[in-house]
């Protein structure tokens, strides 16, 4: 093989509140390679990659680029010697244009002052050079998922990166996106750029990769060539044992059925733009429905409305055959409503209160748990004990801060807590976004559970397999608009779905209407 | 009562309108460069007195105005160097800190007049400078016009290049590009080598002189001593002002002068046999309006847009 | 990847609590250090001055009963700003409602007419006059924040300016003795004074009143609904409003009752320490209360220990400002800012927890 370009020495991070992020790293990568780094959510993937980039600095160990050992200073230093780095959170600013963002940091001059229009030709070529099809001016809050994650790419090109570092790049995409991300990566690797690929997604990390190594608690598991390697051996590297596909056998039917849930006409706009339009909706009780599509294409707005974060505009929503629309949070949810939310760390936990707080914080005004004034306190530490013991959340005490916890705890939290105030109806979104798998198949489970019990499910996820193994029935959405519908998953498959997610395909009026029977 | 009317139109109104007006600016700009690249600094009243009680010590200290002037400028970038070590190195509340040091400041400068000249009052026994008056030549002579924007303090004339650099630095330069990055998002200016802490401490210090210039402005041509509690809230006004022109400088001036015009108006009523007390509160009143205007704005443009 | 428990039973200083008081401690001997070194600077005894300056309040009953008496309007402001802070607003208005509360109370108790001449009910009356005014102002920033999102740091700043404008004009125009054109008002009637109730001192009843507000507003926030609404917005807003908790309505209570605390606390001082109203500026209880409530890490009895801790070098400082040459209240403010600058960094010792932290996973092994 070729000769090494980056090699990580010993990596270790210790984050200050404690956490050990990295543990004795030692990866080599080599030139022209596309070489995936692969583990669980929460493995440490990221982090590392932020220590390759400067944006964290290691605990312990060393990096060594083009032979030499290297400790750059910033960010700054790394692109300047090559490296660039497509984040997983788009790192654009929404309110500069295409060009602007490509170029920022390193800006086209005339004299002292910025050069207005370099900046837009350079771009424009750049993007043209690498059949980019985009337009420089426009400003970048206007783009799709898509578009962005290619201004990100043009960005680390503008400033000729040896070594591309792309962190879960395909977790916006729809599968023929990430094909044709696949395909410009190819280009790329002959170009003799490095790509390293970060991604939880196996059968992805199967198709491109040349190596891959396999990161688990924070520590390397081995770096093996693609063809030395199968998707079995791989996945129990990463988890230690094997995961779920289908959830069908654990499914139980329900007696008798009832409407829990209806949205008729339901239509929305922001910023002047309609993002939703005329949705019809029904969840009966002991069902998950599923709603499947590229993020960005109103599922948001969609949820955000219906749970009452923001306000009503058209159509009606009914809960149990009441109509809820003008409800505000506190009567949504006791009318039997829960939801477990997309940003769980922005929405769903005070990451600063402890467990207890955080397990509470929708039933604390209840009888069983305070009176008129002051809260039963006793009480509550029995109601907490009981959650975390039925959930296996992993705390030392109830009062321990919850940003201690590691992900898939948090989201358990989240999840005892929307579980445990009953729900009619749970409104689910996102609810295993990037967490280990452990917990993730947990939850699965729970949510089943709660179906199982009678509860109807709106599951709102970007990640096909999660909506496929989960959902009873599913819609697709593209451009706030229903798409598709399946009233069963048989025989339904991954691709297929993706044509509708991507508007290349339609279902008839008449089909689409059955979602909402 | 046409006099009063007929004096809010006279060029000497508008002269004390630049006159109290120059002060403000400074405050604003220097909440204007540091809220920019994305620093909370609400040591603007703090530094300010900083400026105005050493502008007077050191012209004393040397006999000389301009070296009391390079102190005041001095004294603005420790200010604004010791912010920055808190808030951006040590990650201490910005918050909490700009009210710290604007406490110390207003509290310790009064301990140091009494040390230097066992008043806690003024420092009219220091034998402090002043910075010359300004009178530009041909434009002095021009009627009306010269009356307005000619023989004003040397430190307005200051205030007024500042005002352009800061203009060109922000909308034309790549530095300016890089204040905006941080300020909208740090992650991603970080993200493209841009040296977050690097633009902002330029900023800060930026910040600090401006803000310190306009404490001397007070102190060594407005006032020829300083004397306690003189900086009278314009760093806060200053504040508010950059709340009110929400990023965009041009914005910003305007306000600033908008609340200059209501203080110019206030020191025309005084000559009258008003209630100073309440008189006094006008320019505070005016600020307050504007921000509860902006915020309704704010609101309703927020519900119209869902 | 949370902590794994320790083999050995020791005492770690990496542990949270334990940290937080090594961070304390450090920042209160730096401060000391730095006044000291400053004391050096300018005074021909500074180990005299500097002795004096902390043992002072320990010479005599009466000086440590000054402590007390300087802590009560501190620690006033400080349980107001604390609500505020804990709810996660930053309204400094407690220095304007300190002062119109003030005129409120003088209003009173400058008028026989309204008074019963009973010691016990003509405070009470005063006290109670002075924490609904404070309510009632304390709504205006209040009812901004909480319908149009307005920026309450700037709004109840120049709110500040504008309430000591008014209460300054009652004052003089309305509440000053008569035939006397000062800046202060007619003599409060005797029946209105809080008693004093430690011999010897200046220790007024107030500071009964203030202790029992500490622990009230304690049971408030650990054990009332009330106060869990108020943690949970303060911690995040945005999981209190999809919890359910309306925000609107908990920013309109918890500015009433911090404007009633500060309208209490500003009763409370005038009558058990001034004989009439003479505030000819504002009194800085605003910032200086934002600063106990900091340097208290937004704890009730947290703010108490604060207020003693600055309370006893101000009462120091002013109590021996007649004898030294440079020893005076103002000088307090060089702890006071070192003390919230080192307190309120999160990295200050951080790079030795980290090693301690590293050294712990290191001896696991």
């Amino acid at each position: 093989m070729s000769e090494a370009i980056l090699t990580l020495e010993n990596i270790t991070k210790i984050y200050p509140n404690g956490t050990l992020a990295n543990k004795n790293i030692n990866i080599e990568f080599e030139k022209g390679e596309i070489h995936s780094v692969v583990g669980e959510n929460g493995a440490g993937k990221s982090t590392l990659m932020k220590i390759i980039f400067a944006i964290e600095k290691q605990t312990e160990g060393k990096i060594i680029y083009k032979g030499r050992e290297v400790s750059f200073a910033s960010s700054m230093d790394a692109i300047e010697n090559g490296i660039g780095m497509v984040h997983q959170h788009f790192m654009l600013i929404p309110s500069f244009t295409v060009a602007q963002n490509i170029t920022l940091g390193a800006e086209p001059k005339k004299g002292l002052f910025i050069d207005k229009k370099a900046v837009v030709q350079k771009t424009g070529e750049l993007a043209k050079q690498y059949h980019f099809d985009i337009d420089v001016t426009s400003k970048v809050a206007d783009l799709s998922v898509s578009a962005k994650q290619k201004v990100e790419i043009l960005k680390t090109l503008y400033r000729d990166a040896e070594v591309i570092i792309l962190d879960e790049p395909t977790a916006v995409l729809t599968p023929q996106e990430t094909e044709q991300l696949f395909e410009q990566l190819k280009i790329f690797k002959e170009m003799g750029h490095t790509i390293v690929f970060i991604s939880h997604k196996l059968n992805e990390v199967k198709s491109i990769s040349d190596r891959i190594t396999v990161i688990r608690d924070g520590e390397t598991k081995g770096t093996f060539l693609n063809k030395d390697i199968t998707m079995d051996q791989l996945t129990e590297l990463i988890v230690g044992r094997k995961i779920e596909t289908s959830y069908e056998s654990y499914k139980k039917k329900v007696k008798d059925p009832q409407v829990i849930f209806k949205l008729e006409d339901f239509s929305c706009k922001a910023h002047g733009i309609e993002k939703v339009k005329n949705l019809n909706i029904t969840i009966r009780s002991g069902e998950i429905l599923g709603i499947a599509g590229v993020q960005g294409n109103g599922q948001e707005e969609l949820i955000k409305i219906l749970t009452g974060l923001e306000h009503f505009q058209q159509g009606r929503i009914l809960l149990n055959g009441e109509a809820i629309e003008h409800n505000t949070i506190h009567q949504r949810r006791q009318a039997g409503m829960s939801y477990i939310p997309e940003d769980r760390m922005a929405d769903g936990v005070a990451q600063a209160a402890s467990v207890s707080d955080n397990l509470i914080s929708t039933v604390y005004n209840t009888p069983e748990l305070s009176g008129k004034v002051f809260l039963k306190n006793k009480a509550i530490v029995k109601e907490t004990g009981n959650l975390i013991e039925n959930f296996s959340i992993k705390v030392s005490s109830q009062k321990e801060k919850l940003s201690s916890l590691s992900g898939g705890n948090i989201q358990k939290v989240v999840v005892a807590r929307e579980w445990n105030t009953k729900p009619k109806l749970m409104v689910a979104e996102q609810p295993t976004r990037g967490i280990d798998i452990g917990s993730a198949e947990y939850i699965h489970h729970q949510l089943i559970e709660m179906r199982n019990q009678g509860a109807g499910i709106l599951l709102v996820s970007a990640d096909l397999t999660e909506v496929m193994a989960l959902s009873d029935r599913l819609v697709v959405m593209y451009d706030g608009e229903i798409v598709a519908y399946f009233d069963s998953l048989k025989g339904v498959s991954e691709n297929q779905l993706g044509y509708y997610m991507l508007g290349i395909e339609h279902q008839s009026e008449e089909e689409i209407r059955r979602a909402a029977q | 009562m046409n006099n009063i009317i007929a004096s809010f139109f006279s060029a000497s109104f508008l002269f004390i309108v630049i006159r109290v007006g120059i002060p403000l600016l400074f405050a604003s700009m220097s909440a204007y460069v540091a809220s920019l690249s994305g620093i909370l600094n609400i040591a603007v009243e703090g530094i300010m007195i900083f400026g105005a009680l050493f502008g007077v010590y050191f012209s004393a200290l040397s006999h000389s105005a301009w070296i009391g002037l390079l102190g005041v400028i001095v004294i603005g970038t420790v200010c604004s160097l010791i912010l920055a070590f808190f808030t951006m190195k040590m990650k201490a509340d910005a918050a909490m800190s700009g009210i710290a040091l604007n406490l110390f400041a207003s509290d310790i400068s009064i301990w140091l007049l009494l040390i230097w000249t066992g008043s806690k009052g003024t420092s009219a026994s220091l034998p402090s400078k002043v910075l010359p008056t300004i009178n530009i030549p041909i434009i002095k002579d021009i009627p009306i016009l010269g009356q307005i924007i000619s023989g004003h303090y040397f430190l307005t004339y200051v205030c007024i290049a500042l005002a352009i650099f800061v203009y060109i630095l922000v909308y034309k330069t790549p530095f300016g590009m890089h204040m905006k990055a941080c300020g909208l998002d740090a992650d991603a200016a970080l993200s493209v080598g841009i040296k977050v802490n690097k633009v902002r401490l330029i900023s800060i210090i930026l910040s600090g002189i401006l803000a310190a210039l306009g404490g001397a402005y007070l102190s060594m041509g407005y006032m020829p001593i300083f004397s306690n509690n003189m900086t009278a809230s314009r760093g806060w006004i200053g504040i508010a002002a950059n709340a009110v022109g929400q990023g965009n400088f041009l914005i910003v001036i305007l306000a600033t002068f908008v609340f200059a015009i209501a203080q110019g108006i206030v020191n025309n009523l005084a000559l009258m046999q008003l209630p100073s007390e309440l008189i006094n509160t006008i320019p505070y009143l005016c600020v307050m309006i504007g921000l509860i205007i902006l915020s309704v704005r704010n609101y309703q443009k927020a519900r119209k847009n869902k | 990847m949370t902590a794994k428990p320790v083999k050995k039973k020791q005492f770690l200083l990496t542990k949270e609590k334990p940290f937080t008081a090594l961070q304390i401690i450090t920042s209160i001997f730096t401060a000391l250090a730095i006044t000291f070194v400053v004391l050096a600077l300018v005074s021909k005894t500074p180990v005299k001055d500097f002795v004096d300056l902390l043992t002072y309040p320990l010479k005599s009953r009466f000086n440590f009963g000054y402590v007390l008496v300087k802590m009560v309007p501190l620690t006033f402001a400080g349980l107001a700003t604390l609500l505020y802070f804990r709810t996660g607003l930053f309204n400094l208005s407690t220095e304007g409602v300190f002062y119109i509360s003030g005129v409120a109370a003088t209003a009173i108790a400058v008028n026989p007419s309204i008074l019963t001449g009973n010691g016990v009910i003509d405070p009470v009356l005063c006290i109670l006059t002075a924490a609904i005014v404070g309510s009632i102002i304390a709504l205006i920033p209040g009812f901004l924040k909480a319908k149009y999102g307005a920026n309450e740091m700037v709004i109840s700043l120049m709110l500040n300016s504008i309430l000591f404008g008014i209460g300054f004009w009652i004052i003089k125009n309305f509440l000053a003795k008569q035939g006397v054109t000062g800046q202060s008002s007619a003599p409060f009637e005797a029946s209105a004074k809080l008693p004093v109730i430690i011999p010897k001192t200046q220790v007024h009843v107030g500071i009964v009143i203030m202790a029992v507000m500490v622990v009230l507003v304690y049971i408030l926030l650990f054990h009332t609904k009330l106060g869990y609404t108020i943690r949970m917005t303060g911690l995040n807003s945005r999981f209190a409003k999809y919890s359910g908790m309306s925000a609107f309505s908990l920013f309109m209570v918890v500015h009433l009752i911090a404007g009633f605390l500060g309208g209490m606390g500003s009763a409370v001082e005038l009558l058990g320490v001034y004989n009439s109203f003479t505030w000819a500026t504002l009194p800085g209880l605003g910032f200086t209360g934002a600063l106990m409530a900091m340097l208290g890490k937004n704890h009730p009895l947290g703010v108490l220990g604060a207020a003693f801790g600055i309370s006893y070098l101000r009462a120091s400082a002013q109590l021996l400002a007649n004898m030294s040459p440079v020893i005076d209240i103002k000088l307090i403010s060089i702890v006071e800012v070192i003390l919230t600058l080192m307190i309120s960094s999160q990295y200050f010792l951080r790079k030795w927890r980290e090693k301690q932290l590293l050294k712990e996973e290191q001896e696991h092994e």
